[in-house]
């Protein structure tokens, strides 16, 4: 026994007799300490951000203490918002390399993937480690912002909208009024592109042998910014997303991208669940 | 809706009310449709800087009860003679005094009991039926106005500061040369569903049958009066937007085509004109700047039936161009064709 330890003994001794009197009862064993951990890894970062169709590289930093051999460390994304369509994963796992107090980097890369919707809300992505061979400290989750990017109908078009909002519809035969601001940038390849109103299209009744329709789509406001090659539309609209006197008949408010480098005139299809181009 | 559609109507007497945006000289509708084809005054009946004067004509209808289209009478228009002209005035000042146009014109007062006839006086009357429209009866000499007599029903003067002097700056409209207008193509055509008429197009020419909150001129109307009677210079400091529109490969005949202003960053209505029957148009008096167009077939027809009678292009979609068109003073921007698509198939007719 180390001279430390005898007087350790000696210092617990009469505190283990001081609550005699009476039968003394078996005392259980501290539970022994924990293993301390192998190694710690955390990320490089607490929060981070990216845009739909750009990659992110995301840092991790780890500390070994022991290690016999290399370990791989998983990686674990619950959703908030986003879901396992919205991103791509380099690597499912983090290898930490066999050592005695070392510490080292990685990193790995997350792309956030482009998809057809104009707009989807908040989309984040909380990324945690995993690991169950040991003692390891794995650090705080990084919560990771996928950002919108919008939906790209074409070539040098981007289109970015505000959730769509529900407005009071002023008269009862008009329900569903749906209204948003939809952000169209045009780069260089968009030239000469046209927007189409493929529909609704109101009937307003009957002027002798014609039959009258106006659009549905309508334009609160509209500003155009040019500069740095691209012309951006800002437009806030609105439209009914029901026919009038029809109850529970909700139409989309349908748009073609013409001209330019808009090949195949695509689509795009807007609901009160939103708007997204149709693939 | 008949109401609406009997608003006012233009009558021009041995000729042809052929026309989009402006009356034409001819019935040719491969000439285009610019303000050098309009038929103008006569300038030796009203020539440039001068004064055009009226004459209300002596009826007792003005201040007579009258009996509606249910045979329910109604109260007199006026209580006096005398209170037509300063009402008239009001509406004429509406196109004389902004200082683009070389307008002058005056009611001079109060004439004998006056027909809608070629008499040399361009006469202010009462129609004698109260249904129906209010009129613009313009006569021509070789394709040159030489008279226009107005006639206002009396339904249209139940609301003096309303509908009823909207009606008259409408026909006093048509007095200078400008034939209907085109309706913007936005839904609630006709403002029922008051505050939500979209705010970029929140108000229709004065020269269609849309829809005006108030009385009153839009850039449009304002446009299309000065390039029929310009203020001196003021020609030179527009400029013109030309191209022609196509449905599947073919002409767009009288299509409606809309310019809209970017002034700052934001887009404001400014004039419209219609293609001829070979689907050209030119949209002139345009203030220097960038303009975004938007064209499509006449999706209410209201007022230029007479253009679906001469084969206008129906059933396509709205188009907006995304790219902006710059206006030079002086000089016509040519754009590409703009090739519309067929659509445009309304809802099912479910009005009540």
């Amino acid at each position: 026994m180390t001279r430390k330890l005898l007087l350790a003994a000696l210092l617990a001794a009469p505190a283990l007799f001081a609550c005699g009197g009476g039968e003394s009862a078996p005392v259980a064993p501290p539970p022994p300490p924990p293993p301390p951990p192998a190694f710690a890894i955390s990320f490089a970062e607490t929060a981070l951000e990216v845009r739909e169709g750009e990659t992110l590289a995301v840092g991790v930093r780890y500390e070994v203490r022991d290690l016999p051999g290399p370990v791989q460390v998983r990686l674990s994304a619950t959703h908030d918002g986003a879901s396992e369509a919205d991103y791509e994963l380099g690597v499912d796992s983090v290898e930490i390399p066999a050592g005695h107090d070392l510490a080292g980097e990685a990193n790995f890369e997350l792309s956030a993937v482009a998809d057809l919707f104009f707009t989807e809300g908040a989309e984040v992505l909380p990324l945690a480690f995993v690991y169950s061979g040991g003692p390891a400290d794995l650090g705080d989750p990084v919560e990771i912002s996928i950002l919108e990017a919008g939906a790209s109908p074409c070539p040098g078009i981007s289109i970015i909208g505000l959730p769509w909002r529900e407005e009071e519809s002023p008269d009862e035969d008009l329900a569903n009024m749906l209204a948003t601001t939809l952000n169209l940038e045009i780069g260089a390849g968009g030239a000469g592109v046209r927007l189409e109103i493929l529909g609704p299209y109101f009937d307003l009744g009957t002027n002798g042998r014609i039959a009258e329709s106006v659009s549905a789509f309508g334009i609160n406001r509209w500003s155009v910014r040019t500069g740095s090659g691209a012309i951006v539309h800002e437009l806030d609209v609105n439209w009914s997303g029901e026919e009038w006197f029809e109850e529970e008949a909700e139409e989309s408010l349908d748009l073609a991208f013409l001209g330019g480098a808009c090949s195949g005139d695509p689509v795009a299809s807007c609901t009160s669940a939103g708007c997204e181009i149709v693939p | 809706m008949a109401i609406f559609l009997a608003l006012a109507v233009v009558l021009v007497p041995g000729g042809d009310a052929f026309g989009y945006r402006f009356f034409w000289r001819t019935v040719d509708d491969s000439a285009l449709p610019v303000a050098a084809n309009a038929a103008r005054w006569d300038p030796a009946v009203w020539g440039p800087g001068r004064t055009l004067q009226f004459v209300v004509g002596d009826s007792p209808r003005w201040t007579e009860p009258w009996e509606d289209a249910r045979g329910e009478e109604q109260d007199p228009p006026f209580e006096s003679l005398e209170d037509v002209i300063p009402f008239a005035r009001r509406a004429l000042a509406f196109w004389s005094a902004p200082p683009s146009t070389d307008i002058h014109w005056t009611v001079a007062g109060v004439g004998g009991e006056l027909h809608a006839e070629r008499d040399h006086v361009n006469a202010i009357r009462m129609h004698p039926f109260g249904h129906g429209a209010s009129y613009a009866h313009i006569w021509d000499r070789n394709g040159e106005i030489v008279e226009c007599d107005v006639s206002l029903n009396p339904r249209h003067t139940q609301d003096l500061e309303g509908r009823g002097l909207e009606v008259l700056i409408h026909e006093f409209g048509h007095c200078i040369g400008l034939a209907h207008s085109a309706m913007f193509p936005t839904w609630d055509t006709w403002g029922w569903r008051h505050g939500f008429r979209p705010a970029l197009w929140d108000t229709d020419p004065v020269m269609s049958y849309g829809y005006l909150p108030e009385p009153g001129l839009t850039p449009d109307d304002l446009i299309g009066a000065s390039l029929l009677r310009p203020a001196p210079g003021w020609l030179d400091r527009v400029g013109s937007i030309a191209g022609q529109v196509t449905l599947d490969g073919r002409p767009a005949r009288y299509v409606p085509v809309f310019a809209t202003r970017i002034s700052g960053e934001e887009v404001v209505a400014s004039a419209n004109t219609f293609t001829n029957g070979e689907g050209f148009f030119a949209i002139e008096g345009l203030s220097p700047g960038g303009y975004l167009l938007a064209a499509g077939a006449m999706g209410d027809i209201s007022g230029n039936s007479s253009l679906v009678d001469r084969g206008a292009t129906l059933g396509s979609t709205d188009q907006y161009l995304l790219e902006p068109v710059r206006v030079v003073a002086g000089q016509e921007t040519r754009v590409p064709p703009v090739p519309l698509r067929a659509g445009r198939e309304a809802s099912p007719f479910r009005r009540e």
